[in-house]
């Protein structure tokens, strides 16, 4: 017997939030993106709690959850995995690398060089590793959260422009009101509260909560606004390249996630506005003149949101 | 930036009293200020304001065609006036903007009105909100220019441009000081300004003359009857530029090269020819006002018809020897003095005259005691030559014909001129070492020696017609072909005399620059227009401005078709978004969304629902909202009794806000 979509949403932030506080937008979006199936880039300052999110996200999920911490001499093969001998067999065997799991947590990920990012990133893509001409499917249930943090640049490799594509949804925690930080002191004044974490929903309940997303129903006239506001990333001042059609995808999707957490079986521009930001701005390659000029994607795609009438 | 109560009134009656229509001024300020005390406003769209500004457009091209066509038939400077007046008539052909305005509910103007770039921007993001300004500032300063136009020159204008200013600017004085510190220092800017304006006008007047002098001053240097500075004893390259100051088609019968002489003189005092008692003595016209004659009485001979620029409507004449009558020559005075030079005044800025021209012309004076003068300095060189060429007993034609032989044999044409010994003088130099001058030294040289053999001289000055233009299918005259020679009275008549070797012509024009042709092309376009501008007939420019009009219905025909395309077009793209469903369009809530609206609290287009009521503090349509959203974008739609309900709601909420129902 699964759950119902909206209490396994309920539960899941429930979980998290007493790990986590004063995040319940960047938890929302997480879930949405999450639901929706696609993957999660968490790009902040260190110590924000990036990594916590991520652990109490897997904790709370019955799940499989591997951690790869990405060095500069981290390889391939350590993501995917490796053929080695077996010298009883005389054959190869595939020994799996932490890909192959439901939920991978890639810690630093501009810290790797390309290859290895690039090996991950086609993981996420397909679904699938290919290693030495064999195919191996991953889970069925495979959930990637990056985290990058913005403020170092000696050795790190920033992920190109057209990697930062395959990730539904970027997003910040930022940091969280005094009392919030006070609270987050008195919990973990004994011991840190994600040690006690359990899982609240499995991994079934999850993949249900997938295949609803797909019921969620939304008007031709919300697609529509979707797409506007995504075409008008590619012709926005400053914009050197816009958001592309996997954009317009990955955005009615998330809000279909998000609609499904609200309990609606039905989008709404509400849906869309909240998500835009997240799911577009992490994929327009700013004009590096407008950059200097202070102009941001995250403010691009604001404006647009104010320039684009909204269906009501 | 909204400009204080009643300047805007102010600035336009100030208009009127310097131009001269403040009896449009004053109607047309009560117009503009009386929107201050109307309640109603026009709701005047973007499109509107963009019509608006084409009718100002179009009212200040066909008043400058007007203006042009009859200031311009006057005789003087007609262009000059016409931009004069257009823009002192400026704020009244932008008055419907102004007036647009004010009485608009915007109460400022688009910045589409003015710029097509920007036009063609909205046409492309219709979404996009343009720009807006408010025009009473920029309108106030262009009342208070369009003013200055009248140029009253009277100190009452600057006064009350002060007075204006002073005005303008006391909204937006500083806070920080008081108004004790403001007015001392704006009495002080104001007495600044008086003397810079004064500074400023004589810059204007310099910079005026110089922008003249290049384009129509063709260099003829306003030849001086009186005097001529020859460069005799120049040392170094002498050269002159290719500009073309004449256009010459001679008359059947005329043989080129020609001499046309613009003034001759009697006097040498090195390095200078000098006419002594050369008053001018004016020369009546006939009846037709254009035809000059220097004889009575019918009389026939060859004619050249010449173009010419005058420098500010003056000028000296080139003439070919023996002129006894000028035709066509549109002028107001003709002077001549007793050596053939003819001074005209009053003139267009070119003109073309017909000169007719015989053997023995009446313009040159008998010769006088000054004629035979040979001055100390040269008299020792020239005597000693006269000797050697033994003119004893022979007549004045054997005299001439003796010293032109003598000037034929080794003597070379040469511009260059190396150093000389500080004793001798420049003619000297000529004769007795170099034998190698230009024009200057060999007419110099004739005319002396020609007195020293008893013969009447005089020392001429002009150009010599040689070159036949392929582009413009006449001779010109370019500077470097100005030349002087001797004048000789043999015969009971003067003839030219022109010792200079032949060759000079051809030495100049290989000095001639490279940029020859597009200088020449340039030349032309400045005499094509020129000859356009201060053309004969009077209603030659107003026929043209008919022609101009043509363009100018055109651009509008397309203006106008370009639009109704633009129409259609629109037209096709709401169809397109017809094709998307739009369900629950009837949906109650939208009276909510109205009412609010109309009550100054409306929905922005790009704000949600959830965000605007959020905003304006209506938490109890949230159910209202949740319905219409499920009537709206849920495609299985609304089921009948929450169809009842959403109806329900809204009706009620309209019901319990009577308030808003007060407001209406």
């Amino acid at each position: 017997m699964t759950l119902a979509p909206q209490e396994v949403f309920r539960k899941l932030t429930r979980n998290i939030e007493t790990v986590i506080r004063g995040q319940s937008g960047a938890i929302r979006k997480l879930l949405a993106a999450f639901a929706s199936g696609g993957h999660v880039l968490l790009e902040d300052n260190p110590g924000t709690g990036k990594t916590t999110l991520a652990k109490a996200l897997a904790r709370s999920i019955g799940a499989r959850f591997k951690r790869i911490q990405f060095t500069p001499d981290l390889l391939p093969s350590d993501i995917l995995g490796v053929s080695v001998f077996d010298q009883r067999d005389h054959a190869f065997r595939f020994h799996e690398g932490p890909v192959f799991t439901n939920i991978l947590l890639a810690d630093e990920i501009n810290r790797a060089s390309p290859r290895t990012q690039s090996a991950l990133l086609e993981a996420m893509a397909e679904g699938q590793v290919s290693v030495e001409g064999s195919t191996h499917p991953l889970a069925e249930l495979f959930f990637v959260i990056a985290t990058q943090n913005p403020v170092e640049f000696r050795g790190t490799y920033p992920l190109p422009e057209a990697q930062m594509d395959r990730f539904a949804v970027q997003c910040s925690l930022g940091y969280v009101v005094p009392e919030e930080e006070v609270a987050i002191l008195s919990a973990q004044e004994q011991r840190h509260p994600i040690d006690t974490l359990a899982p609240c929903v499995s991994i079934d309940d999850l993949l249900a909560v997938r295949r609803s997303v797909f019921g969620v129903r939304m008007s031709d006239e919300l697609k529509r606004y979707v797409v506007d506001v995504v075409r008008q990333t590619r012709a926005a001042n400053g914009v050197q390249l816009g958001a592309s059609p996997r954009a317009s995808l990955a955005l009615m999707k998330a809000a279909q996630a998000l609609a499904l957490a609200e309990g609606r079986e039905f989008v709404i521009p509400e849906d869309v506005r909240e998500l835009a930001v997240p799911v577009i701005a992490h994929r327009l390659i700013v004009d590096p003149q407008a950059r200097f000029a202070g102009v941001s994607a995250v403010t691009i795609v604001e404006e647009i949101l104010t320039k684009v009438p909204v269906p009501s | 930036m909204t400009p204080p109560p009643l300047l805007l009134g102010a600035a336009l009656l100030f208009w009127g009293w310097h131009t001269g229509f403040l009896l449009v001024a004053l109607p047309v300020a009560l117009l503009l200020e009386a929107a201050r005390a109307v309640e109603w406003r026009l709701e005047l769209s973007i499109a509107d304001f963009n019509r608006v500004a084409d009718l100002c457009a179009l009212l200040i091209v066909v008043s400058g065609i007007y203006l042009f066509s009859t200031a311009g038939s006057a005789r003087g400077a007609g262009g000059p006036r016409a931009i004069t007046l257009l823009f002192q008539w400026l704020p009244l052909l932008l008055f419907p903007l102004i007036a647009g305005q004010r009485y608009s509910a915007a109460g400022r103007a688009p910045l589409t009105a003015f710029f097509w770039a920007l036009r063609r921007q909205a046409a492309r993001d219709p979404q996009a909100r343009p720009a807006t300004a408010d025009l009473g500032y920029v309108y106030f300063a262009l009342c208070v220019l369009s003013a200055s136009a009248a140029n009253r020159r009277t100190i009452d204008f600057y006064v009350g441009l002060c007075a204006l200013a002073a005005w303008a600017l006391w909204p937006w004085r500083s806070r920080r000081y008081s108004p004790l510190w403001w007015a001392p220092l704006l009495v002080l800017a104001a007495g600044v300004g008086y003397v810079g304006h004064i500074a400023l006008h004589n810059l204007q007047r310099a910079v005026e003359q110089t922008v003249f002098d290049f384009v129509f001053n063709t260099g003829t240097g306003d030849t001086d009857p009186f005097r001529s500075t020859t460069s005799l004893g120049h040392l170094g390259n002498l050269k002159l530029s290719e500009r073309t100051l004449l256009r010459v088609e001679p008359g059947g019968g005329v043989g080129v090269p020609l001499l046309l002489r613009e003034a001759s003189y009697d006097v040498y005092n090195a390095p200078g020819w000098f006419a002594s008692g050369a008053g001018f003595t004016s020369v009546p016209p006939e009846a037709d006002g254009e035809t000059w004659k220097f004889v009575h009485g019918p009389s026939s001979g060859s004619q050249v018809t010449v173009a010419a620029y005058l420098n500010r409507g003056r000028g000296v004449l080139a003439l070919p020897p023996g002129a006894f009558e000028i035709d066509r020559l549109a002028v107001v005075g003709v002077h001549r003095n007793r050596l053939g030079a003819v001074k005209v005044e009053e003139g267009l800025g070119l003109v073309t005259y017909t000169a007719l021209f015989g053997p023995r012309g009446p313009l040159d004076g008998p010769p006088g005691d000054t004629d035979l003068g040979v001055p100390s300095r040269e008299a020792p060189i020239v005597h000693r030559i006269a000797q050697e060429l033994a003119f004893e007993g022979k007549s004045p034609a054997e005299r001439l014909a003796s010293i032109e032989a003598y000037f034929q044999r080794g003597f070379r044409y040469s511009t260059w001129k190396g150093r000389r010994e500080s004793a001798e003088t420049a003619i000297e130099e000529f004769l007795v070492r170099s034998r190698a001058g230009h024009c200057e030294y060999f007419a110099t040289a004739t005319v002396l020696l020609l007195r020293a053999a008893g013969v009447p001289a005089r020392y001429a000055v002009g150009y010599s017609v040689q070159e036949w233009s392929p582009l413009e299918r006449r001779y010109i005259v370019r500077a470097r072909h100005s030349h002087s020679w001797a004048l000789a009275f043999v015969h009971g008549g003067w003839r030219d005399v022109d010792t200079t070797p032949a060759v000079w012509a051809d030495a100049e024009r290989d000095q001639g620059s490279p940029f020859e042709l597009l200088h020449d092309l340039w030349s032309w376009a400045v005499f094509v227009f020129s000859r356009w501008r201060w053309g004969g007939d009077e209603g030659s420019v107003g026929r043209y401005a008919g022609w101009l009009l043509v363009p100018l219905v055109l651009l509008l025909a397309w203006r106008l078709y370009s639009r109704r395309r633009v129409g259609h077009g629109g037209a096709a793209s709401a169809a397109a978004a017809g094709a998307i469903a739009r369900p629950g369009q009837d949906s109650e809530y939208y009276l909510i969304e109205r009412r609010l609206e109309s009550e100054g609290r409306g929905r922005r287009p790009w704000e949600p629902a959830s965000a605007w009521i959020q905003r304006i503090h209506a938490g109890e349509l949230r159910p209202i909202v949740e319905l219409h959203y499920r009537y709206r974008f849920d495609p299985a739609g609304l089921d009948p009794i929450a169809r009842v309900a959403l109806k329900a709601g809204a009706e009620a909420w309209l019901r319990e806000h009577p308030v808003a129902e007060a407001t209406r």
